[in-house]
């Protein structure tokens, strides 16, 4: 009994300490939607330090009204006929003149898989993924696939292009420290190893529990 | 009570294949897709939503609606809604074609969630066929949740009562013009 006891409790103090980990970092991302942190990017010198990579983009954060829920993913605008159309990997943002939010539109809603670039020319705008192309007019409301010859000729247009990696928000360090992913491809073993200690902690503490009331505390 | 090698590998290997089930997003159909197949030939249109509009979609959904339209297909006095809604932290993307006030057809087409994913079963979504909003804008029809998707069920009960709400609002602009 004094053994188990013993693994118990040093088991528990190894436990504790990423179980601190996990509930503080938890009680963030309970709340990152709350208090920003999901549209909130990290600082350049912290990306550069924790991801190593560099994110030199204009902020849209900054300027994108605040109920664009993706900011940071944001690549690139485009100035049409009565307003702005922002360009996100996942979706297209569409802002009035006055830089409200007319619409956020997922790019699975444009014929393309996401959104790799985007060029307008006049009433026209061209959207175009790794291997389509579509074009729309400033309203998004309708999308016409683009054949093969017109996107041809469009080669050497001025494309607004996704070519920098995305913006890393608070919300995305947050969630790698929860599920221990700086472990890279043991974090799932850890996870698994450390839940596994909570259980035996649970089952060798009601053990103890029970040892204990038998013999009356001694 | 002693734990074999035997049971502690399988129950690692439980642990490990638990894994498997925080899938990334399960496409069911793509809402292109959805919209041909429900209402082929619909002319894609936006309505424009007044402010009372959006305060009143708002307690619909129970959360900031973003912007200021919404877009569907419409196609002889029928509505299409590809609608996003949060189960528990993913949007679930939902397709609802709208008849008159009643529900026509409703198809999950892009589930993200780790759990919940029930919801996309023929034999959930046929439940809504022929729903409509009461007076106090809920559905006027109890559906029967499923056990360990409530979050992902009440997601799509919002979608439904969001897209019946805009098709009344499709119909109450059209019987103005």
């Amino acid at each position: 009994m004094r053994a188990m006891a013993r693994w118990h409790r040093r088991v528990a103090l190894f436990v504790m300490a990423w179980l601190a980990v996990l509930a503080f970092t938890g009680i963030l991302v309970n709340h990152a939607n709350d208090w920003g942190l999901d549209r909130k990017p990290l600082a350049g010198s912290l990306q550069r330090m924790v991801y190593g990579v560099e994110d030199a983009r204009p902020d849209f954060c900054a300027t994108a009204p605040a109920d664009i829920a993706d900011c940071g993913s944001i690549f690139g605008s485009l100035a049409i006929p009565g307003g702005e159309l922002l360009l996100a990997e996942h979706s297209l943002i569409l802002l009035a003149e006055d830089g409200s939010l007319i619409e956020t539109l997922p790019a699975g809603q444009t014929g393309l898989q996401r959104l790799d670039a985007a060029y307008a020319e006049g009433d026209a705008v061209y959207l175009r993924d790794a291997g389509d192309t579509v074009l729309t007019t400033p309203d998004l409301l309708d999308f016409e696939p683009v054949g093969n010859e017109q996107a041809g000729r469009l080669v050497g247009a001025d494309w607004q292009v996704n070519d920098r990696v995305a913006a890393i928000t608070w919300e995305r360090l947050l969630l790698d420290l929860h599920a221990a992913r700086f472990l890279g491809p043991f974090a799932k073993a850890f996870n698994d190893i450390v839940g596994g200690l909570i259980l035996l902690l649970a089952v060798t503490g009601f053990w103890l529990h029970r040892i204990k009331s038998k013999t009356n505390g001694r | 009570m002693t734990l074999s090698p035997r049971k502690a590998i399988a129950a690692w290997l439980a642990l490990v294949a638990s894994q498997v089930a925080f899938a990334a997003e399960i496409v069911h159909q793509s809402p292109q897709d959805f919209l041909d197949t429900a209402l082929p030939g619909c002319s894609q249109k936006a309505l424009w939503l007044k402010a009372d509009a959006r305060a009143e979609i708002e307690a619909l959904i129970e959360r900031p609606f973003p912007g200021v339209r919404a877009r569907y297909c419409d196609l002889d006095g029928k509505t299409a809604w590809i609608l996003d809604e949060i189960g528990k932290t993913e949007p679930i993307t939902s397709g609802i074609v709208v008849s008159r006030g009643q529900v026509e057809r409703v198809r999950v087409l892009v589930f993200r969630e780790s759990r919940g994913g029930e919801v996309h079963r023929e034999a959930f979504t046929r439940q809504y066929q022929e729903v409509a909003l009461d007076d106090r804008d809920l559905l006027d029809r109890n559906i029967d949740g499923i056990t360990g998707a409530t979050m992902s069920v009440s997601a799509v009960n919002r979608q439904v009562r969001l897209a019946l709400f805009l098709d009344r609002l499709v119909r109450e602009k059209q019987g103005d013009s």
